[in-house]
This record gives structure tokens, sequence and C-alpha cells, in this order.
């Protein structure tokens, strides 16, 4: 890493300093900051090319959560709050930035209102609800300055936006959904890389562009569920027909785990069970399994009922090899089932086998401090590709890596005025790897100043 | 964070500690500017620095030594008095002119201090000169931040793959 003295020549005395001082310097800077300066010169190129750990290290374990995304201040359709609302021509009430103690310095240290990262003159993201976060993506339903806000359903709009590179989207309306008619359950945020089967794309800076937004929703009773599509670049709804449907006699699907889809080549899947107590096994799981389609194409939505029964909070991830798992709790143990790879591959999903591949003792350490905490009451989150579980309690975030540490780590504790009022209780982890990002940006420009070094050296030669 | 200035009310019975630079200098300063240092603080917490020892600090010269420590002797009254109640915005005012002014120096000085306030664990020092630092970036366009930080000017050729960098991750420059 440590560039020889005489490529510090183009660097400045800045240069000179080391590492963890320079941290502390780029800890008051954007990322954008950070951009500009990289491209200053070619040590400083390198610098954050070279090694991407270098801005992860003020970074401690789970580097890749950064925080939690969360509402303070609930939307209620009071003739009061629709007043003001109305009234609001500027950023008020925007979701609440709540950074992890290790979380990447550009982010921290304390928490900060979203429209600090990106800019919301008009107030679109005002009362804003957070529901789901991937590659640095935030999902939010938004409250639409409507006339008809004084109607009991209200039209259904979202707001995706990334706090590092300041991006921002806002949906047009979801026709024919209100809410809480109908309640919205599944989310996909899709990015450009996961319609590829490119390597190159997928290892790269579009994992970070958004192009794609799926949605289920579910009527009341749960006998219904419907998949809406939405594309970036059109900036147009497709809604599919009821994709599934249970007879009344039949008990209605329930979505487990996070209601953030796990992409994973070409499809969206969502965990399901036909059981309302999750307690009372056995229970029958199911994936809901959407394409993820190009510009405009209507995706292909399966349901498929995975040979497995249920444990308690049952939870859909992919591993570290690409390969679908569900993670399930039985007393103090985690079963996780794998998805075993089938020749061939494409397509055939739903009839390839599962097999048990790891059982996990929940270390003692975490329980014996909050006896039946752990059991009581968690919500568990999945990060994209490091397999990494979060477990909630009270405000207490574990982390639990199903793939290689077999140990529950306390990361932090959240506020507890965040779970003063019930109705703030969404929470939404957000996760991004940061110093990969910024080095696949940088990367490209690196390699072609490197390349014209090599041939002017070459030609000097 | 300020406190009322002790400087003329200075009670005489102050505990003085001696530091040596790393050319062999030596200043002799109150315990208490010198604790503002955590590196320092327990040696001299030890009983250390006292009467002819002296406390040896070989990464750090006399120059940036004596601005360090006039640093920690503006300083050492507010940070005597925790967390300074009955600050006044005088007090408060006056700490911060002191500040904006010790930094309005030369950058080479900066990084020097922001390496000794770092190595002698100088909390407010340090944050003091990284936001400085911080602040000749913040802001500005690439060719801005050389001219600030003193970097060559890039060859032609460099310039033009920046330029077409820039263009295609414009998001990031705007």
């Amino acid at each position: 890493m440590a560039a020889p003295p005489a490529a510090k020549k183009g660097a400045g005395g800045l240069a000179s300093l080391p590492e963890e001082v320079l941290l502390i310097v780029f800890s008051r800077l954007r990322i954008k900051d950070l951009f500009l300066l990289a491209v200053t010169s070619t040590w400083w190129l390198r610098l954050f090319t070279d090694d991407p750990a270098f801005l992860r290290a003020a970074q401690g374990h789970g580097a890749r959560l950064l925080g939690f995304f969360f509402q303070q201040t609930s939307f209620i359709r009071c003739p009061k709050m629709r007043q003001d609302h109305m009234m609001q021509r500027a950023s008020a009430f925007a979701p609440t930035f709540f950074p992890t103690p290790g979380s990447h310095p550009l982010l921290g240290p304390t928490d900060r209102a979203l429209t600090y990262f990106v800019s919301d003159a008009d107030g679109a993201f005002n009362y804003a609800t957070p529901l789901a976060s991937r590659h640095g993506i935030v999902l939010m339903r938004l409250v639409p300055r409507s006339p008809d806000m004084a109607a009991f359903f209200t039209p259904v709009v979202f707001g995706l936006c990334n706090p590092v590179t300041s991006e921002r989207h806002v949906t047009p309306l979801l026709e024919g959904v209100t809410w809480p008619e109908l309640f919205l359950g599944g989310y996909a945020i899709v990015t450009a890389a996961d319609s590829s089967l490119d390597l190159d794309d997928i290892c790269s800076s579009r994992r970070h562009v958004f192009t794609q937004l799926i949605v289920t929703s579910y009527d009341r009773e749960g006998l219904q569920w419907l998949v809406y599509s939405y594309d970036a670049a059109t900036r147009r709804w497709t809604t599919l027909t009821a994709c599934l449907h249970r007879d009344e006699h039949e008990v209605p699907f329930r979505l487990e785990g996070a209601n953030a889809a796990v992409v994973h080549r070409g499809a969206a899947h969502w965990l399901y069970t036909d059981q309302n107590l999750s307690t009372c096994p056995p229970t029958s799981m199911y994936t809901l399994r959407a394409e993820v389609g190009g510009a405009g194409a209507t995706p292909r939505v399966s349901m498929t009922k995975l040979p497995l029964t249920a444990g308690e909070s049952p939870f859909l991830y992919a591993n570290r090899d690409g390969r679908l798992s569900v993670a399930s709790l039985y007393g103090m143990c985690v079963e996780v089932w794998t998805q075993q790879q089938q020749d061939g591959g494409g397509g055939g999903d739903h009839a390839s086998p599962w097999l048990r591949t790891r059982l996990i003792r929940i270390p003692i350490e975490v329980p014996s401090a909050h006896p039946y905490a752990m059991v009581s009451q968690r919500e568990w989150f999945e990060f994209n590709g490091g397999a990494m579980l979060v477990l909630f309690d009270g405000g207490a975030v574990f982390l639990l890596d199903l793939e290689k540490k077999k140990k529950v780590e306390k990361l932090m504790d959240l506020p507890p005025r965040l779970f003063s009022n019930e109705r703030c209780k969404m929470v939404v982890p957000y996760e991004m790897d940061l110093s990969e990002f910024f080095a696949f940006q940088l990367g490209s420009l690196f390699a072609r100043w490197n390349k014209q070094h090599v041939d002017l050296d070459v030609g000097k030669a | 964070m300020a406190a009322p200035e002790s400087g003329d009310g200075n009670n005489g019975a102050a505990r003085m500690v001696t530091l040596i630079s790393s050319d062999n200098t030596r200043f002799e300063v109150e315990a208490a500017a010198a604790s503002l240092s955590q590196t320092l603080q327990l040696t001299i917490l030890d009983g250390g620095g006292g009467g002819g020892d002296g406390i040896p600090l070989p990464n750090v010269d006399s120059a940036t030594l004596s601005k360090v420590l006039e640093y920690c002797i503006k300083h050492a009254p507010a940070a005597a008095n925790g967390g300074a109640p009955n600050a006044t915005a005088v007090d408060r005012a006056e700490l911060e002119r002191f500040d904006n002014e010790f930094v309005n120096i030369d950058q080479s000085v900066l990084y020097s201090l922001i390496m000794a306030a770092h190595n002698l664990e100088i909390e407010g020092l340090q944050s003091l000169v990284a936001k400085k630092v911080a602040d000749m970036i913040k802001g500005k366009s690439p060719m801005e931040i050389r001219r600030t930080l003193g970097f060559p000017d890039p060859t032609p050729e460099e310039q033009a793959e920046m330029n077409a960098h820039m263009l295609e991750y414009g998001w990031a420059y705007e």
C-alpha cells in the first residue's frame, strides 16, 4: 500500500501523513469531496483504488452495515397534520439515519436527517416511511400531497435514494393500489447488475444503479397477492394479475423474514409460510419468485413449495456461493438449509434438492444477559452477499454470520426512543460496501492512467 | 467549553513539568496544560516530568512543540473546568477566535501539528487541525484542491483522462 516516497511528489505535503491521520481528516469530508481529491493526482487515485480496505479501516465488524433508517414522526390522517403537510413547501420530518458506531466516518457519527445526504427541496420525503434498503439504495413509501388526502385510502408513491451518491428517484402513483386497502408486502430493489449475467457487470458500480422496483401487495384477508413492477428508465408501473389466490378455507400466506427480497440470479425471492402462528410446526414454506425484467418486460412470477418445514422466524438469504438458503430457529439453534446446485442450471429452480448445511448453536453469552430476549422479540435482516443476520432485541443489534463465524456479536444498541412509539418500529438497516463502491468508481480511471504511464515509460525506454 | 481565563490569576503553586523536543529544546509548562495530552497525562500523574528529568518527545520538534503548547496553555483553563457550565459567551468567542487564528498558518506546520496532536493524543487540537485541512479540500474542484494544497499541475494527458472520467461519473462531481 505504501507508495515509494518519489511517487508522493505529485501529491503534496498532505500525502506525507500516515493513513490513520488522513482518515481523521477524511472523516470530515463528504464522499464527493473525496472523489474530487482522488482525481487530483495518480498518488491519491492509487491510495483509494489500490486498497479498498483503506476506507474501511475506520470501520469495525459488519463493515457493510452503515446504520439504520427510521421515521420518527408517523403521518396521521388528522386534519391538522394533513393541512400542515399540504402547506409544507420545504423538507420536514424526513426519515432519520442512525449510524452504527463503526459506520463510515462519512456517514457518522451522529444521527442525521436523510435530507442531509439527499436534497429534497420540495419536501417529497416528508413523513416518508423507510421500507427496505439494498446496495446503498433506500426505498421509502412517500406521503403524496393530493387534494383527496382526506380519503381514508391513500395512493401509493415510492421514493428511492442513495445517501452516498445523493441520487434520488420518485415513482409515479401506483395505479389501482390504495393503502391500506391493499397492504404492501415485499419489495425488491433491483439494480443494473441484477439482470446481467456478465461477471464484469455484477462486480461493478452498476450494482449501485437503481433500475427496477418490484412490489407485492395483499388484500386484508391475505388471500390474494399481487405483484407490481416499476421500470426506472420508462417510469412506468406494470400491474400483474393476481399471482396467488388462496381459497377462503385455506390458511393465508404470510411473508416471512425481511420484506426486502433476496435478489439472486435474475430473480427476486421472498419466503412465505401458510401458517399464521409460526410456533405451531410443521409449517410449509414457499418461495415467491419474480423474474427481474428488462425495460418494459413483465416479470414472470411463480410460487414454489419448498421440501422443508419451517422453524421459528424462518429467513431467506443467498449464501456466499450464491445459493438460496433458509435459516430458522429451533430453540437456541439456527438451522440452515441450502438449495443445491443443479446441472445445467437456469430456470429449474424448483426441482433442486435442499440439504441441511449448517447447525449453529447460539452461544450462551448473548442470551445470558437477557434470558429470553433472543427468543422473544427479534427481527432478522439479510445482508446481500454477506449472509449476515442482524438480531434485534428491544434495540440491541446482534450480528450472526451464518457462513463464517459461528459467533453472535453484539454490535450496538439503538436508542430506546426508537422503540418507545409503537408506530416507529419500522427500522431499516442500511448496508453498502462503501470502499468497494469507491474503488469501482475510480478503478477504471486508475487503470487508464496506469496504462498511459506504462506506455510513456515504454516510449522512453 | 471555555472558562474564565486564569492567565493573570495564576496561583503560583501550579505544578510545572518539562518537555524535551526531538532537537533537545526544553519547555517548561504547567502540568495542567501538558495534561491535555492523553499520552502525557499518565506520565504526569505518575509524577514524571518534574524537576530536572523532563519528558523526552522524540517525535516532536521544537517549532511544533512550542505551537502545541501555545494551544494547550490557552485551552487548559477551559479543560480544567470540565463541562465549563459557567463559561460565558465572551470566553467561548475568545477561544474560538484564538482557534481560528491559531490554524491560520502554513500547511507544512498544519501537517506537523496534526501529527503531534495525534501522537500526543490531544483530541481538541487534532480535530481543530483536521477541520482546517478538511476545509481546504471541501467543496473544491480538483484544480482548486491542487492549487490550495500545492500539488503540481497534471500533464495534459492526465487532465484529459480526468475530464473523461468526471463526465462518465458526473453525479459524483456535480
